[in-house]
């Protein structure tokens, strides 16, 4: 059988999975409203953990650190997301002095629209994490996520992480075989907390966490963001570098 | 995403034909869709593909600039197809619809591109409106419907596009790329930005 007819069939199977919602009403109206715009108040450029240690670096991990801080300094490594607007990966991208949307459309999906570097993270809702084989095969920047709601929390695991970014804006290090999972909820009415966990043992000891909180700016439209251009005034958010 | 095969593109777009059949009855019988409301929306993972890489013709009058037919335009998906080079556009300059001030302004952009040079287009700048329909080279658009907001992503960038829902201009849009986008829906079918 070619694979043309399979693809064929399956859009069938997929039509009757499909019709199910259709009869028995939206399935998608019982999951917990996380969506809006939210805007970060503070930012820093070096990763804060929860219980305010340093980060449990191994060996080859500290290794890691010393080169790409020196490498920042000295202009041998570039930081290209900043240089060239590549996105940001996990964790660092949650750590964005710009605001970002969380859209809970199409179903079956979260999907949360960055200002910077305009990223686009896809949270499949209603797919299993993709095979290890792809997961290497086919490594991104922000990695590949699933996600479900436990309760009011959006529960999100990324894996497939391509070496090219930094946990955050100093260097820290990850491998291509971090693993992070979110727990993403609203704390407030105008709040939204994500806490992070790590999952690196090449280059860390143990699972760590890191903690972020944004407001809900739903009075806030996304605006272009276009590399080597002037961008939005983040005068509002404390800790952002002034030129 | 993995997919990479023609004949897989070929069965997906039949299978997609299938889904589309499937969301509609779902749209037209699920309360959370609302009256009225089109859907623009195959599933997650099944975006829309440009067919062609070219603005096509209004039924009538002069019709949007293509390419000058002496140096024949073939897209990235043409020229995969048929084993050629693809081409950069070089503009017909003599469509009755440019004014005498943008011949000027595109015949140095084709000079720029008989020259042997990259145009603009490669260079990851945001494609504004209404380039951005003829904009996904081979890259796919998905559309995200909610209640107050379409959001329209070209994966390739990739780049995103907000129209707002069912609120007025404001008084002095910030210029941007794509500009401030409003819109509602007309009838059951069509989107209006």
């Amino acid at each position: 059988m070619s694979i043309f007819w399979i693809f064929a069939r399956a859009g069938f199977v997929w039509m009757a999975i499909l019709a199910i919602p259709a009869m028995s009403g939206s399935a998608y109206a019982e999951t917990p409203d996380i969506s809006g715009t939210y805007w970060a108040t503070e930012y820093r450029a070096k990763i804060q953990l929860v219980g305010g240690s340093d980060l449990p670096l191994t060996e080859a991990g500290k290794a890691a650190y010393e080169k790409n801080m020196a490498g920042l300094k000295d202009g041998s490594i570039t930081d290209a997301a900043r240089k060239y607007c590549v996105p940001d990966g996990l964790p660092r991208v949650l750590a964005t002095p710009y605001p970002f949307e969380i859209i809970q459309a199409p179903p079956g999906q979260v999907t949360i629209i960055h200002e910077l570097n305009h990223q686009v993270r896809v949270v499949a809702m209603d797919k299993p994490m993709p095979s290890e084989k792809d997961l290497t095969t086919f490594p991104f920047y922000n990695g590949h996520s699933v996600g479900h709601f436990e309760g009011d929390t959006l529960v999100i695991e990324t894996a497939g992480f391509n070496e090219k970014t930094f946990i955050d804006a100093a260097g820290a290090p990850h491998t291509d075989e971090m693993r992070t999972v979110e727990r993403i909820r609203r704390i407030s009415p105008t709040q939204l907390e994500d806490v992070i966990t790590i999952h690196d043992p090449q280059y860390y000891s143990r699972d760590w966490q890191a903690r972020f909180v944004y407001n809900l700016r739903n009075d806030v439209r996304l605006e272009d963001y276009v590399c080597g251009e002037p961008h939005r005034d983040l005068s509002s958010v404390a800790g952002v570098r002034r030129p | 995403m993995f997919i990479t095969t023609n004949s897989v593109r070929a069965a997906l777009i039949v299978s997609l034909h299938a889904v589309t059949v499937a969301t509609a009855l779902a749209a037209d019988s699920s309360a959370k869709q609302g009256a009225a409301v089109p859907d623009f929306t195959i599933d997650s993972k099944s975006p829309w593909l440009m067919v062609g890489d070219e603005l096509l013709p209004a039924p009538s009058g002069p019709g949007p600039v293509t390419f000058d037919k002496r140096y024949p335009y073939v897209d990235n998906a043409a020229a995969r197809r048929t084993g050629t080079q693809p081409t950069y556009r070089v503009a017909d300059l003599s469509n009755p619809i440019l004014q005498p001030w943008a011949v000027e302004q595109m015949r140095k952009a084709n000079d720029w591109v008989l020259a042997g040079k990259v145009p603009a287009r490669e260079r990851c700048y945001p494609a504004g409106v209404p380039g951005w329909v003829v904009y996904t080279l081979a890259e796919p658009i998905f559309i995200l419907q909610t209640e107050k907001q379409v959001t329209m992503i070209n994966q390739g960038g990739p780049e995103v596009r907000r129209i707002y829902l069912d609120v007025p201009h404001s008084p002095n849009p910030k210029p941007s790329w794509y500009g401030e986008s409003v819109s509602d829906y007309d009838g059951n079918d069509t989107l209006v930005a």
